[in-house]
């Protein structure tokens, strides 16, 4: 009975190869086995460590250069300090040639003055201001100006429109002439010569 | 030529650490060469000239008006 089951249940069984414990190949198999535990343990030990000391070491490297660059900005500014401070009692000079508000006023003082002291008439004073488009914040500009555009016409003797130039040429405040023109134009029975000027004025611009 | 079993194996085992070598010498060295965004922007690294000249002050001085 016992021997009819072994054969009937021997077909669903199939003979494998013996495998010999040879010491060729149990070396093998340690030599292999080795290698995939060293692979194991360097994908999910070593490479994460590795890459983790090569990230910090990058970050180390970036900060320190931007700690160096800082460094010279800080110095430049306490050397900027010092030069300020020498020469505080002066800065109002600069603020007189470039402001920081438009301060037309002032310029139409000016020009009326000057007019006054070289002994022209003022004819006709016109200033405009002309809007300029801000910049992108990420172009690091130093100055961002905007101006003020005038004419300015004066009449009368040749010398004293001469000396009137010269005024305008020695003001504090920058002035950019752009256009100079001198006409004669007849008034009654004598000639009349007139002077006219077109410039520009800056100022610093806030946004 | 017919290979036994563990010879394959081997080969496998073998192929895999030097794989798995090169992948983490790469990793590695992306890592020390990769860039992420600067810390600092231009505008921040911008240095100052404290430089002035002097001569401006004593020219703007002798504009009276």
């Amino acid at each position: 009975m016992n021997t009819n089951e072994n054969k009937e249940g021997s077909r669903y069984f199939i003979k494998l190869p013996k495998i010999r414990s040879t010491v060729k190949t149990l070396s093998f198999f340690w030599l292999s086995f080795t290698f995939v535990v060293i692979a194991f343990f360097l994908i999910f030990a070593i490479k994460p460590t590795l890459v983790t000391i090569a990230k910090l070491n990058k970050e180390i490297e970036d900060k320190t250069l931007a700690s160096t660059q800082l460094q010279k900005k800080i110095d430049s500014i306490v050397a900027a300090q010092d030069v300020y401070a020498k020469n505080s009692s002066n800065i109002y000079l600069l603020n007189d040639a470039f402001p920081n508000k438009s301060e037309f006023p002032k310029i139409a003082y000016f020009f009326e003055q000057i007019a006054t002291d070289s002994g022209v008439n003022l004819t006709s004073l016109n200033i405009e201001k002309v809007e300029e488009k801000a910049l992108p914040a990420k172009e690091p500009s130093s100055l961002q100006n905007s101006q003020l555009n005038f004419s300015v016409s004066v009449s009368g003797d040749y010398p004293n429109l001469k000396g009137f130039i010269a005024k305008l040429e020695s003001s504090r405040r920058i002035l950019i002439l752009e256009n100079t023109v001198f006409s004669r134009t007849k008034k009654e029975e004598s000639f009349e010569l007139t002077l006219f000027i077109s410039g520009r004025a800056s100022y610093e611009k806030k946004f | 030529m017919k290979k036994n079993f563990s010879q394959v194996f081997l080969f496998l085992a073998v192929l895999t650490l030097t794989v798995t070598t090169l992948w983490i010498y790469l990793s590695v060295h992306r890592a020390l060469n990769k860039s992420d965004k600067p810390i600092l922007t231009p505008q921040e690294t911008k240095v100052l000239s404290p430089i002035l000249d002097d001569s401006v002050f004593e020219e703007l001085k002798k504009r009276n008006i």
